[in-house]
């Protein structure tokens, strides 16, 4: 059963702004991650649809507290990865690069996004706690329920891509809700610009 | 630290693991012998495994999205995609199992053969309408082995057959049946009016009940199959059109292949023993010519009215027993030559048929007393030789048992007792003599009996 905010229009927005603090959360720390600014998110094809396997590996990550819980799922292949990271490395080509090396960038990835969204409900007082992230075979993604709802418990979804230079990591998030109230701050929450984050690409999260 | 971190700690632990089991089985999968995808109902593929990417030249990751039927040829595909609306309409679980071969459209020389199983999978969206896992086996050297039995089966010198339930035949296995029955289409054609229907004539009563119970094996019971097979025919005369000079004598073996104890098929494996049997015949017709040759050389070498062999026999027998002297292989060999005392009184009086009776009579009283190495030939009209391996002294000894017992003989003709005796000559055959030489030498001893008021013999030491 939802607690809180009866007011539809309070309702809806709380849902858009979560869905864009996740897609903002998703977007930056893969800028910095990526160590490249030129990544962007860009909305999938008009024929994808969300519970559809995206790619062949996927990364999820659990963020959960009193009044909701996100599920986020970064789908990717080892192909678009390793070409990706394999300079951080000092490689030469990607195949020089493990599967374990290319899975352990997501997972950090999904380590980053939901570590900067832990603290962003945390600075709208909005104690959440984040799970390890593991990492499986894309096609599990078959058996997710995206169903969205608005009673007893508020479900949404989303999906999106970020890319660059032809590197795609697919996004899709479910977002459970328990208490809209507990989430008003979120209403009045302005995000961070690049300009404002104080960091410098090394994210502190543990 | 508090509870909830220890808490949370042993959540972290826990998934850890999960995540290591799960890499593991999806390493198990991915290591799959066989072709191993799963498919979404627009036969896109949404994973596969190391085996589905080498099978169809595809990297392993770029597997995700590809078109399932874009890698075969379209007449495959179809069997394919039938398979897949087959399953469409059944429910979750559900599984097809089929045999397909394949081959990439870049080589479509290599076409490898698979068993198939398809699935019907469940899954909590419908993102990716129905989900089916596909595995493929490669079959290829299991129809290789197959290919060669095939080619043995094909090339033995054996008719084999099966027939359905219908009596008709349903497959031929060796090419030797058109030799066997004739060059033309088996299947579908009933095996009674190929068989036993040309050769109605001549089959008894019980023969036909035998090819009436082929027929009521048929979709039975396995164990009626077992008691009734020993009536079928085994053993047929095959000629078509009348014409018996180009029939065949085929032996027929019947074997049930049963399904859940019923008799779906009979394998029959006819076997041609014509040539066998022709042979046989021609071994009868050599034995019998045999038989013949012998009782002709008996005849030839027995002498009809006394039984005693004849001088025909004594070449070949007697140069054998001279020649094993001569290499030492006996020690020493003699010869016995008797000859009837005043024969020819006997014939002038009482006719030739007692003078043959006192013959006869000599002669029975010789072959009481030989042994098997012995042997007994009658030399003329009333004189008889016997070879003995042994010395002269043994000889005598011979010579003189049979003299005391044609002494002893009684004979009667015209109410008269005809007394008759007998003289003989012993000589010990000396290494490298003749056999003239040996008999001269017997002759004149038998000559010197003779002069010494016969009923005697003279053997060689007493002689001299």
């Amino acid at each position: 059963m939802v607690v809180g905010l009866s007011n539809e229009k309070d309702i809806d927005d709380i849902k858009e702004k979560l869905k864009d603090i996740i897609r903002q959360a998703a977007e930056s720390r893969t800028r910095v991650h990526a160590r490249d600014d030129n990544f962007t998110l860009v909305e999938m094809p008009e024929n994808s649809r969300i519970g559809q396997i995206q790619g062949n590996w996927m990364s999820l990550i659990l963020i959960t507290g009193e009044p909701l819980k996100i599920t986020i799922k970064l789908h990717f292949s080892h192909k678009d990865i390793k070409h990706l990271i394999h300079p951080f490395y000092g490689a030469e080509t990607a195949a020089e690069i493990s599967d374990k090396q290319s899975m352990d960038f997501v997972k950090e990835l999904s380590n980053l996004t939901a570590g900067y969204l832990e603290q962003a409900f945390a600075e709208m007082s909005v104690p959440l706690g984040i799970s390890l992230p593991l990492a499986t075979r894309g096609y599990y993604e078959i058996f997710s329920n995206y169903s969205p709802s608005d009673h007893p418990i508020v479900k949404l979804s989303d999906l999106w891509c970020i890319e660059h230079d032809s590197v795609k990591i697919i996004g899709s998030v479910l977002i459970e809700i328990t208490s809209t109230d507990a989430l008003k701050n979120l209403l009045s929450y302005e995000y961070a610009t690049t300009e404002d984050e104080d960091d410098d690409g090394e994210f502190d999260f543990l | 630290m508090s509870n909830i971190s220890h808490d949370v700690q042993a959540s972290h632990k826990v998934l850890t693991l999960l995540e290591d089991a799960n890499t593991h089985s999806e390493r198990i999968i991915d290591s799959l012998p066989g072709v191993f995808l799963i498919i979404n109902s627009e036969f896109e593929i949404l994973r596969g495994n190391f085996e589905a990417s080498k099978v169809f030249n595809i990297d392993y990751e770029s597997l995700l999205r590809t078109s399932f039927s874009s890698l075969f040829k379209k007449e495959v595909w179809e069997i394919f995609e039938y398979q897949f609306k087959e399953l469409e309409k059944k429910s979750n679980n559900s599984k097809v199992k089929f045999e397909l071969s394949i081959c990439d459209n870049s080589h479509e020389s290599s076409e490898r053969p698979f068993y198939w199983q398809l699935s019907k999978m469940q899954n909590s969206n419908n993102a990716e309408g129905e989900i089916f896992s596909l595995m493929g086996e490669d079959i290829s050297e299991l129809r290789n082995a197959e290919n060669r039995l095939t080619s043995i089966f094909t090339n033995i010198p054996l008719g084999i057959l099966t027939i359905n339930v219908k009596g008709k035949i349903e497959d031929t296995y060796s090419n030797y049946l058109h030799c066997l029955l004739g060059d033309q289409e088996f299947t579908g054609k009933s095996f009674r009016s190929l068989m036993f229907d040309p050769i109605d004539a001549d089959l008894s009563r019980d023969e036909k009940q035998g090819i009436d119970n082929i027929e009521t094996c048929l979709n039975n019971e396995e164990r009626l199959f077992e008691a009734l097979s020993l009536t079928f025919p085994k053993k047929i005369f095959l000629y078509t059109n009348g014409d018996k000079s180009e029939g065949k004598h085929l032996q027929i073996s019947y074997k049930a292949v049963a399904y859940e104890g019923v008799v779906k098929q009979l394998l029959i494996i006819l076997e041609d023993r014509t040539t066998i049997i022709d042979a046989e015949k021609e071994q009868e017709r050599a034995n019998l010519l045999e038989k013949q040759s012998q009782a002709i050389y008996e005849s030839a070498i027995r002498d009809p009215l006394t039984g005693l062999f004849t001088r025909l026999y004594m070449e070949d027998r007697v140069e054998d027993m001279l020649s094993n002297h001569n290499r030492n292989n006996i020690q020493s060999a003699s010869l016995v030559l008797f000859d009837v005392d005043f024969f020819k009184p006997v014939n002038d009086n009482f006719g030739h048929d007692v003078g043959d009776r006192v013959l006869k009579d000599i002669a029975a009283i010789i072959l009481q007393q030989v042994r098997n190495t012995d042997i007994p030939i009658r030399f003329g009209g009333e004189e008889f030789m016997v070879f003995l391996p042994g010395d002269a002294k043994s000889a005598y000894l011979f010579a003189e048992r049979v003299r005391k017992n044609v002494e002893r003989l009684e004979i009667f003709a015209d109410n008269k007792k005809i007394s008759v005796t007998i003289s003989g000559g012993i000589v010990s055959h000396l290494t490298g003599e003749t056999l003239n030489q040996l008999i001269k030498r017997a002759d004149q001893l038998l000559y010197k009996a003779k002069k010494e008021g016969r009923n005697r013999n003279i053997q060689e030491d007493n002689a001299n």
